[in-house]
């Protein structure tokens, strides 16, 4: 990666170790610039990073800022990739406004480095960016700043990540501050031995903005050590030996009568403002955050965005090895970036880093095309929720049963009540608005639920007539129903899904709406969830099946529909009509819903014979399958018989399901499992097929990775061996060798 | 050249076999071979050595010499003038265990994967027998005894 030499000087001059005799080699690499000739948001030279960052990192960036830069953006918008860099800074120095060397209290303006011309009596004191260091000489150890409860005069603790977690999480749950320093490996020895880089440099603390500062700094993004005030301070770059990870609340103030350098760190591990605990006092204000697991795993995903090795857990870390289990490592990903993986232990040993001799040989190119980012959050839901805004032009009434049978009998007592010498026709006409009053009855449905529907308590009005009938009036005509949730377990795997589990046949039956035949393999090992809505004004029931996605978020995958209620017959047209089902009919004709299984083969290609041939277990191999060529080439030749046919449970619902019918069926939603059978336990031996036959799979590792039993398609084969002797041992492997457990 | 006699009760095709010192009691049995004038085929080669019954017990000969390849012992012919021959063929999984074991591979069996979530056709399930079971959901808005079960619409009232 090359270097501006014109900026930063030539490689001999270049500091190798981190901070080694960092303040006497250099001289100071910037100096104040005007900010009308530099833009905003860029950095002077980008050759300094060993690595960009892709993704949501709070790091990164490194811009310089205008003094009249009042507010900022909270975060940058993610995706974008980030040139960054450490920057070591022990300035005592700021700039005054017009340039020239001045002390407190003057308008400072935001400052990059540009030139290494700088005046002769800065030659003490530098800042400039830390690049070319020996990567696995140095390491970030995470600290933690956290308090027993919410309050603001709260005792306030600090410790090194691993130590928190092994000790104090439990009795100071709420974190204020995240940060992270460098330690340096001073042995020439293979073990370790981390030094604090601070010893190198002078005693600066850096901590969070919720520290108690005056009005200006407060809620600032940035801060100030407030120890002394010639010190300054830096997010996202070392100052000395802290990076810090997580500010709180969006936004830079301005920043007055103090030089330094920022890297633009955009408010917290998380912009969502609900995950904070929230203090407000009017000269304080506290954003806090409860530790959890999820705050942990953000921490890592922060601290491998870098690039560095970092000590994720473990309180004993004076010389840990870097491919400790308690190790982390930041992953540089194909494209030279990090997106905030990471690996530990051993697993570090297969990363670029661990090739590298120092960041130099990092392949890194600032200028290379952004790589492209998936702009997708994929945090969409599905949801169901009620017509609130529905209200028919009629009246809805709930009765109970004992109440509807004198319901009718009343209006032979309406006609009582024609006044004398009335005619019937007009007291009708006025009363019921139609001259037949069982016509003010629109429609009586019986419903066979159990569900509270609501409503107030009020008497039965027909048009003007009060039957003096108790009953409840509905305002809402839709009712909605959680039927609970069903784990599909994958009872093959003991927990974990594997191909036998995928056999198997899911039908789940919904009452009056009929049955779903459910894909194993989307919902194995899932919560599936049965929601049912219910249109009391039509009776029209529809049923949501839907299950939990990976990242928690509610699927709707299948919505079945019929009809619950029960019409019943007020007068001779609606009997005839009832007979004659012209009403239910049209709303009530099911059919068993077969997801579409052989099609999905069929779009694999080839298997159309195979089908055909009656072998669908080649079909379902090659339809579950997660294929490469290997595996193809081997499997489909030996295929073992299995029928379709038993794939598929005989389940059919044949014409109409009228809701009296339907509720005399099962009430409950049910799922019938219809799962394979293992071999008879006397005529096979789970074991001797393991170690003669070996199970399928596709794992790619070293040799020594395997025990027992197993054919491999490919060995790669670096060592000295004649080309013959190469070509026999392939064949032996893929034949099926055994390694010994050793 | 030397080559060295000895033992194993392992499976042929185990890469990391367990070698034993095929003579009495345990100690090394080692032979001179004398048909170093001849020929000697690096894959299948045939060693002259003095005859020694304790050799008859040895299924794997060791040569250091010949790039400390291990040997199969095929067959042991007993010559005239109180010599052996004994014939071999290349033990390529022990000659190479170390080298192999450290080498990338991709394994599409394996004991010690357990079932996978890849189709093993070679998995002999019973296509005879299927088993069912039910499992009702917890809850359902219907009863077959509903206490309010009639739901009248009716023209508006005049209230």
């Amino acid at each position: 990666m090359a270097v501006n030499e014109n900026i930063w000087g030539t490689p001999e001059t270049w500091d190798n170790v981190l901070h080694e005799n960092a303040k006497t080699s250099h001289q100071t690499m910037w100096q104040k610039v005007l900010t009308s000739v530099l833009p905003l948001n860029q950095l002077v030279d980008n050759s300094p990073c060993f690595v960009g960052a892709l993704g949501n990192w709070y790091i990164a960036n490194p811009i310089c800022f205008d003094e009249n830069e009042a507010t900022f953006p909270l975060y940058d918008v993610p995706g974008n990739k980030h040139d960054w860099l450490v920057i070591y800074n022990s300035t005592r120095y700021w700039y005054g406004y017009d340039g020239s060397l001045s002390g407190y209290n003057t308008n400072t303006k935001w400052s990059t480095w540009q030139s290494p011309d700088m005046p002769d009596t800065s030659a003490e004191y530098f800042n400039r960016t830390l690049f070319n260091f020996k990567i696995k000489k140095v390491c970030l150890l995470p600290y933690v700043h956290c308090q027993a409860d919410t309050g603001q005069t709260t005792e306030k603790h600090m410790y090194p990540l691993g130590e928190y977690i092994a000790s104090h999480a439990e009795q100071y749950p709420y974190i204020t501050g995240v940060c992270a320093r460098f330690l340096y490996d001073s042995s020439d020895t293979d073990t370790p031995d981390w030094k604090d880089a601070a010893e190198h440099i002078d005693d600066q603390l850096s901590f969070s903005a919720n520290y108690n500062f005056s009005e200006e700094f407060k809620n600032s993004g940035i801060f100030n050590t407030g120890f002394d005030s010639s010190y300054s301070v830096m997010i996202g770059a070392t100052n000395k030996n802290y990076i810090y990870l997580m500010g709180f609340k969006g936004g830079v103030r301005k920043y007055i009568s103090r030089n330094i350098m920022i890297i633009y760190c955009p408010v917290g591990l998380d912009p969502d403002p609900t995950h904070y605990v929230y203090n407000d006092d009017k000269d304080y204000v506290m954003y806090l955050r409860r530790w959890s697991d999820e705050l942990k795993e953000e921490i890592y995903t922060q601290l491998a965005f870098s690039g560095f090795f970092f000590i994720g857990e473990g309180t004993n870390y004076s010389s840990i090895a870097l491919n400790d289990q308690n190790m982390f490592l930041g992953t540089i990903e194909s494209d030279n970036c990090t997106h905030g993986n990471y690996t530990r232990g051993e697993d570090n040993e297969n990363s670029k880093q661990w090739q590298w001799e120092d960041t130099s040989d990092s392949e890194y190119d600032p200028d290379e095309p952004e790589p492209p980012f998936d702009p997708n959050a994929y945090d969409g839901s599905m949801g169901s929720g009620l017509l609130y805004s529905f209200s028919p032009p009629t009246d809805i009434y709930n009765i109970s049963d004992d109440r509807f049978i004198n319901l009718v009998s009343k209006l032979w007592d309406a006609m009582a009540l024609v006044p004398a010498g009335d005619p019937l026709n007009d007291y009708v006409l006025d009363t019921f608005l139609t001259t037949n009053p069982i016509d003010s009855i629109l429609s009586c449905k019986y419903f066979p639920v159990s569900i509270d529907l609501g409503g107030s308590s009020t008497t039965v009005k027909l048009g003007k007539y009060d039957t003096e009938i108790q009953a409840r009036k509905l305002l809402l005509n839709m009712q909605n129903f959680d039927c609970g949730n069903i784990l599909v377990f994958p009872t093959f795997g003991n927990g974990n899904t594997n191909w036998i589990d995928k056999l198997t046949t899911i039908i789940l039956y919904l009452p009056f709406c009929g049955s779903v035949q459910l894909d194993p393999e989307l919902y194995m090992n899932r919560y599936v969830n049965v929601e049912y809505a219910i249109d009391i004004l039509t009776g029209n029931c529809s049923a949501y099946v839907s299950f939990t996605s990976d990242n928690g978020k509610r699927v709707i995958t299948d919505i079945a529909s019929g009809n619950c209620a029960i019409d019943m017959p007020i007068t001779g047209i609606q009997h005839i009509t009832l007979d004659s089902q012209l009403y239910n009919a049209t709303e009530q004709i099911k059919a068993v819903k077969i997801n579409n299984a052989i099609s999905g083969l069929q779009q694999l290609g080839g298997l159309g014979a195979a089908i055909a041939s009656g072998n669908p277990m080649y079909g379902a191999s090659n339809a579950f399958g997660f294929l490469g060529s290997a595996y193809n080439a081997v499997h489909g030749e030996e295929v073992a018989e299995y029928n379709l046919q038993h794939t598929q449970l005989p389940i059919k619902m044949i014409g109409t399901t009228g809701a009296t019918t339907g509720a005399m069926c099962e009430l409950y939603p049910t799922i019938i499992f219809e799962r394979p059978v293992l071999p008879d336990s006397k005529k096979f031996s789970e074991a001797a097929y393991a170690s003669t036959v070996g199970y399928a799979c596709c794992i790619s590792s070293t040799v020594s990775a395997f025990k027992g039993y197993t054919e491999f398609a490919n060995v790669e084969m670096n060592f000295e061996a004649t080309a013959q002797e190469k070509a026999m041992l392939q064949g032996l492997l893929k034949q099926g060798v055994i390694i010994k457990p050793t | 050249m030397l080559i060295t006699f000895l033992k194993s009760n392992d499976d042929p095709r185990v890469v990391n076999k367990t070698m034993f010192n095929a003579g009495s009691g345990g100690a090394a049995l080692t032979a001179s071979v004398h048909n170093l004038s001849e020929s000697i085929n690096l894959l299948s080669p045939v060693f002259v050595v003095a005859s020694n019954t304790e050799y008859l017990n040895a299924t794997h000969v060791y040569a250091a010499e010949l790039c400390n390849r291990y040997y199969y012992i095929n067959n042991i012919a007993l010559m005239t003038g109180g010599k052996m021959e004994i014939q071999c063929s290349i033990d390529l999984l022990k000659t190479y265990e170390t080298q192999l074991m450290s080498c990338p591979a991709t394994a599409i069996r394996s004991q010690s994967a357990g079932k996978t979530h890849i189709s093993d056709s070679k998995y002999p399930l019973n296509t005879a027998n299927r088993y069912v079971t039910l499992q009702n959901f917890p809850y359902t808005p219907f009863t077959r005894r509903p206490s309010f079960p009639y739901i009248l619409t009716t023209i508006g009232g005049s209230s």
